[in-house]
């Protein structure tokens, strides 16, 4: 069950996107460690820069939403837009743009990585396209139960 | 944006003052760098000491950089924050990048 939920809304522009970065991390320090924290930060704004470049092709005016739930044994954010969706199939590839010959220069990628490393720090990454919008589920199973939920 | 610069011999010192190298910040912090480059510096350090997040945006306009200076010359990154380190580690950039604790450490590497 979910017990704590808080919703944060953002315009399309990079600028605003370390609000819901910094907000997120601080949020899921109330059940995960220093570490995790900054993993789901970095996971949090990387899908936010995702849909203000790609479902609103980088337009500002625009509505972000991002929804923090804490439950029992998971913390899942929700990046929301009502943009452009992203291909089909896109998290199926599960091309790991993160397997490059650290060698090779020129191979080396200059972006395209924030999927990557979404699937390398989050336990799911999904994707649904509703007709009033796109969300992007990010979720991150807890180690330990939370101690900061609970029945009062 | 916050940067400074300091000549040491043959090697520029870029340290950065902002406390993100994110999506908001890297477009600008790659054009000064590339400038830089493209005015002839070959060895450049880059101290993000003072930065505590760097995102898949920033990271990508450091290897846009290790691009541009190419074979003729280096650059190596000092003074990663834990989080920051992180980062590196979990997209495998500290296998591309010379990574130094301190910039003593990473000029004496560009200099050798």
């Amino acid at each position: 069950m979910s017990l704590d939920r808080i919703r944060l809304v953002i315009s399309s522009c990079l600028e605003n996107v370390r609000l819901v970065g910094l907000a997120v991390g601080r949020l899921a320090s109330l059940a995960l460690d220093e570490a995790e924290c900054a993993e789901l930060e970095l996971c949090t704004v990387e899908a936010v820069n995702n849909a203000i470049r790609h479902a609103y092709a980088g337009e500002g005016g625009h509505e972000v939403s991002i929804i923090f739930r804490l439950c029992d044994d998971r913390i899942v954010v929700e990046v929301a837009d009502k943009g452009t969706s992203m291909p089909d199939g896109i998290l199926d590839r599960r091309d790991d743009a993160l397997e490059f010959d650290p060698d090779d220069l020129d191979a080396l990628p200059e972006g395209g990585i924030g999927l990557a490393i979404m699937f390398r720090c989050l336990d799911d990454v999904s994707y649904r396209s509703e007709p009033d919008g796109n969300v992007l589920v990010l979720t991150k199973r807890l180690r330990r139960p939370s101690i900061e939920t609970g029945s009062y | 944006m916050d940067l400074k610069e300091e000549e040491r011999g043959h090697v520029l010192i870029v340290a950065l003052g902002n406390r993100r190298l994110d999506a908001a910040l890297a477009v600008r912090f790659k054009e000064r760098l590339v400038g830089l480059i493209e005015g002839g510096r070959a060895k450049i350090v880059v101290d993000l000491s003072l930065v505590e997040f760097i995102d898949s945006s920033g990271l990508g306009a450091l290897v846009s950089l290790l691009k541009r200076i190419g074979r003729g010359g280096e650059i190596a990154i000092c003074g990663l924050q834990t989080p920051v380190a992180t980062m590196f580690r979990a997209t495998r950039m500290d296998k591309v990048f010379q990574i130094s604790g301190s910039v003593d450490e990473a000029v004496e590497t560009l200099a050798a």
